[in-house]
């Protein structure tokens, strides 16, 4: 009887033991922008940098058969005064940087060439900044970048804070592209 | 009496909707291509698509003879030759994949026997292929190889109608 009672609290133990170390694995590849489900939403803060914060936001983790790839991305003014940010109509005003599992740059696609390598083309516009005050975008990562293989890829956007022209940079959240067959 | 009237016009509409979905424009001279006893059929389910937005195209070799054929196949790339034409003329890029997949055929090959009536079809995510992030008019056909009828050993080409699709801006 006591036997069956300990083995009970054995079985017990090892699951809840199981679950907790699922828990802190997902927990702990949250942090690292790592998909953990596969339509889960991943939504990271980067560090302040220089009174700013940059916020990434992707709709899930694991994208397939070439379905659009969109960030959407938040700049925060954390400074006690009010800024200017030049935005620019094709998103030259934000960068972003893929690469792939083992580090490599992924090649820009004709778009992402003609954005990325034609500085200047498209109207800008200023925007006033408060203390507080947040900038959105979104950007389709796989029109910018040629992301036909499959695999996972590390997406990291940034920009350049007003003023001071740090480079002011968010997260790396990590995607997973499948294609069928 | 008019509130039902209305109902049966809506659920009428709703019955014709399907059909008048927008397909991609083809060169239409009324018929699909067939040679040497082979029709090549190709189709995209739209007419325009959003950027990066999976351009889907199928793609059926059919043989219409009445009698068998041998024919070499391998995979659907060494039988169906894409060509895509981007907004500004040229031939489009490929993509990374599709340099692995559109270069030098590589792979087993092997014979098979299409009866009459036989087909072999192919369906290939175009936009994994070909670079179609710029906006504009897109033209794609295919050619495949395919047995001359009464020459032994010859081959002929077919050559399907071409189809235009809009990528968005």
């Amino acid at each position: 009887m006591i036997a069956s009672k300990f083995s009970i609290l054995l079985v017990g133990a090892v699951v809840c033991l199981f679950t907790l170390s699922g828990r802190a694995d997902q927990q702990s590849a949250a942090a690292q922008g790592a998909p953990t489900q596969d339509n889960q939403v991943i939504e990271q803060v980067g560090d302040p940098s220089n009174g700013f914060t940059l916020t990434t936001r992707f709709d899930k983790a694991v994208f397939k058969n070439g379905e659009p790839i969109k960030v959407a991305f938040r700049l925060k003014n954390l400074r006690p005064t009010l800024e200017y940010f030049s935005r620019s109509g094709y998103g030259q005003d934000f960068g972003l940087k893929v690469t792939t599992a083992d580090g490599k740059l992924v090649p820009l696609t004709q778009y992402g060439r003609i954005i990325y390598d034609s500085p200047g083309i498209g109207s800008s516009i200023t925007i006033k900044m408060k203390p507080g005050d947040k900038v959105s975008a979104t950007l389709y990562v796989n029109r910018i970048y040629d992301m036909s293989e499959g695999g996972k890829y590390n997406i990291t956007v940034s920009t350049r804070a007003p003023k001071s022209g740090t480079v002011v940079t968010s997260k790396t959240t990590s995607v997973i592209v499948t294609f069928d067959g | 009496m008019t509130y039902f009237k209305f109902f049966s016009l809506f659920l009428l509409g709703l019955m014709f909707l399907p059909s008048v979905s927008v397909r991609a424009q083809q060169t239409d001279d009324g018929k699909n291509p067939e040679v040497a006893g082979f029709a090549l059929i190709t189709s995209i389910d739209k007419a325009s698509y959003k950027p990066t937005e999976p351009i889907i195209l199928d793609m059926k070799l059919k043989n219409q003879r009445t009698t068998n054929v041998a024919y070499w196949t391998g995979s659907p790339f060494s039988i169906f030759n894409i060509s895509v034409t981007a907004p500004n003329g040229a031939p489009a890029s490929l993509t990374e994949y599709g340099k692995q997949k559109m270069g030098p055929i590589t792979g087993s090959h092997f014979g098979r026997i299409l009866k009459p009536g036989d087909e072999i079809t192919g369906q290939f995510l175009l936009n994994r292929l070909y670079d179609m992030t710029l906006s504009g008019k897109y033209k794609i056909s295919v050619v495949c190889d395919i047995p001359a009828q009464d020459e032994p050993n010859k081959w002929v080409k077919i050559a399907s109608k071409t189809t235009t699709i809009v990528v968005e801006p």
